[in-house]
């Protein structure tokens, strides 16, 4: 079953998609800040990593730039799942590696599913 | 003839004292310019006076009146830059005044200075008269290097128009050293009738700069000076009339002068006045530009801010639409139907949470947007006398369920007597101490939270103070921010909008005299303080 690491600081959301992604058949773990997401990936080597950019205690971005800036890790694809949805931000997020930007009002979570299992296969 | 000469350079140095003084009397430059022409004007004329009646005391005086001359020139050099002269300056100019008077009265008493005169051309000098002599020549001396010290300081303009006075006042001053101090202390005093004419340089070089530079912005008064010497010479040629004819003739020339002089008067007071008021449009347009620069300044800061803030507003009336709109397509693409009726339920009242959210964001932002101009003040066309205990019972009574949920005790603490009446408006006070109360019960896990109301001599003080999670140091900066939240009550209470500190301070501080800080320790609890002015009676 893919591993996928969720790194999201709302409980409701993460409530939701830990139901749909267990439906789909995917192992969903999860971290509520970026600090937390970080020490979860070393230890915990996902397959795909979805992330929200406004957190407390280490924001996506930084996460980003410290996971890319890591041998072991850097490899993982992220994504950044998040409900800003501006232009700049998605442009910063590309430049330091970032596989793709979602906006989490456009992409409902059976997408999100969906579009998770695509990327794992083009991955594979 | 040179006594003639003499006296019409005396009076073009009254003439163009006199004029640039009028210009502007209240100006120092023009006060001082003004004197400085005076002095030397008197002292010609004194020359004058000495030629023609040949008196010792007349001497003493030309003499006395010598370092005086050099002294107002001095302060007319100081003058000319825009600031006042330092207390030095004027010091030492006091001690220089004093010697020039010691030797005045030396000049009067001592026969060591001049023994006796025996025509305008031959007087002879005594031995205080050589030390004179080389007091003028210091002065002097000194002088120069205070105007070269000045003249780098200047800008080019008045390098420019100093530069051709500084040369008339040279010539002036050489040739009056010379002929007048020098020649005299060595026994040779026949060219002594030179020196005050030598002030013509003074009045030619000063015209000059006066026409070319627009020197004083006395362009005018070089006019009007010209137009009276033209007017006083052709007077002079209706004096001298021979016969009938040629007082005819030289009256028709003296009233052509005159009309001339008038038109030329005339002319250049109107190009004058046209060229102040394209000055007076060309300083309104750069005010006005200046203005409309700081304009657009302010209003891209306000674009910044207002971009700033609609990109964090948005975030956050996305996030609970986020969470409402996921819910409701797993119900409607079926996934909910596989989960357990307890589970739908949790998720169904995670949506109506989460609406309940956007409500509020909704209000506070809208409040927020109110509350955040310059034009937000409480004052006594919005305000009125309100009591403060009625206040705060409404948020008691608005809150204490909220309270009694959390198993918190929730209480009002107030003076036996009644508080004197502040000047506010109960809906916005309601609303700022309800965003306080409300936070202190959102942010405490157990204990209580009480309103304390008191006052000093000039302020109501009103205490919101709770035994919750408090405000970690380096979070309570930025507290007041908008949509600002402690790190350690990050995932206490998502509730809120983020939004209330913000609007209770704006509240508060669009009070006149109204305050509002906190005091609070990790895990010990806030209480925050709010100070409004009573109404003086």
């Amino acid at each position: 079953m893919a591993k996928i690491l969720l790194i999201e600081d709302d409980p409701d959301q993460v409530m939701l998609y830990s139901i749909k992604f267990k439906m789909e058949g995917l192992d969903l773990i999860c971290a509520y800040n970026g600090r937390e997401g970080l020490e979860m990936a070393r230890r915990e080597k996902p397959q795909l990593i979805l992330s929200d950019v406004v957190m407390n205690n280490m924001d996506g971005m930084e996460m980003l730039k410290q996971l890319k800036a890591d041998p072991k890790i850097k490899d993982i694809p992220v994504v950044m799942l998040t409900n800003l949805n501006k232009k700049e931000l998605k442009e910063k997020a590309k430049e330091l590696g970032a596989k793709d930007f979602w906006a989490k009002t456009e992409v409902m979570p059976q997408e999100v599913a969906n579009r998770v299992k695509k990327m794992l296969k083009i991955v594979k | 003839m040179i006594a003639l000469f003499i006296l019409i350079v005396a009076i073009l140095n009254f003439i163009l004292g006199f004029y640039v003084f009028l210009n502007n009397p209240k100006g120092r430059i023009n006060i001082s310019f003004g004197l400085s022409s005076f002095l030397i004007g008197l002292w010609v004329f004194l020359n004058f006076i000495f030629i023609k009646y040949t008196s010792i005391y007349v001497l003493q005086a030309i003499y006395t009146l010598a370092p005086f001359i050099i002294i107002s020139i001095a302060w007319w050099v100081a003058s000319l830059q825009t600031v006042k002269p330092s207390k030095s300056f004027v010091r030492i100019n006091a001690l220089f005044i004093l010697f020039n008077c010691f030797w005045g009265v030396l000049m009067f008493i001592s026969p060591q200075m001049i023994e006796k005169v025996n025509s305008a051309l031959d007087y002879t000098t005594g031995s205080f008269f050589n030390v004179f002599t080389v007091y003028i020549l210091i002065l002097f001396f000194i002088f120069i290097i205070y105007f070269s010290l000045q003249y780098r300081k200047s800008d080019k303009i008045f390098r420019d128009q100093m530069r051709l006075i500084f040369l008339g006042i040279m010539m002036t001053v050489v040739i009056a050293a010379v002929v007048g101090f020098v020649l005299p202390a060595f026994g040779i005093t026949r060219f002594n009738f030179l020196d005050s004419p030598s002030s013509i340089f003074f009045i030619i070089f000063s015209f000059y700069s006066i026409i070319k530079y627009k020197f004083l912005n006395v362009r005018v008064i070089g006019t009007e000076v010209f137009a009276t010497f033209l007017v006083f010479l052709s007077f002079l040629g209706l004096l001298r009339w021979i016969d009938l004819s040629d007082l005819v003739l030289s009256a028709a020339i003296f009233g052509a002068t005159i009309i001339f002089a008038g038109l030329l008067i005339r002319s250049v007071f109107t190009e004058i006045k046209r060229r102040e008021e394209v000055e007076k449009l060309n300083v309104k347009l750069n005010k006005a530009a200046v203005e409309l620069k700081a304009r657009a300044k302010h209003l891209e800061k306000l674009l910044q801010m207002r971009s700033e803030f609609l990109d964090i507003a948005s975030h956050q009336l996305k996030t609970p639409v986020s969470v409402i709109r996921g819910t409701l397509s797993m119900f409607q693409d079926g996934s909910m139907d596989k989960v357990s009726k307890a589970e739908q339920k949790k998720f169904l009242n995670n949506v109506f949470q989460k609406a309940n959210k956007l409500n509020v964001i909704i209000n506070d932002i809208l409040r927020a947007s109110e509350v955040d101009t310059d034009e937000f003040v409480i004052d006594k066309n919005s305000a009125k006398p309100i009591q403060i205990e009625d206040v705060a019972t409404c948020v008691y009574n608005d809150l204490i369920d909220s309270a009694q949920e959390r198993k918190l005790k929730l209480e009002i603490i107030k003076p036996a007597k009644k508080l004197p009446p502040i000047l506010s408006n109960a809906d916005f006070l309601e609303q700022a101490l309800s965003n306080l109360v409300n936070n202190a019960i959102k942010y405490t896990a157990q204990g209580q939270v009480k309103i304390i109301l008191s006052q000093d001599q000039d302020n109501i003080i009103i205490k919101v103070e709770d035994s919750g999670v408090g405000i970690p140091l380096a979070d309570q900066k930025k507290m007041f921010d908008k949509f600002a939240r402690a790190s350690n009550a990050v995932n206490m209470y998502t509730d809120g909008s983020g939004l209330g500190l913000f609007i209770a301070k704006k509240i508060i501080e669009a009070h006149k005299g109204g305050q509002i800080s906190f005091v609070s320790q990790e895990g010990r609890g806030t209480t925050f303080t709010v100070t409004m002015p009573i109404i003086k009676k």
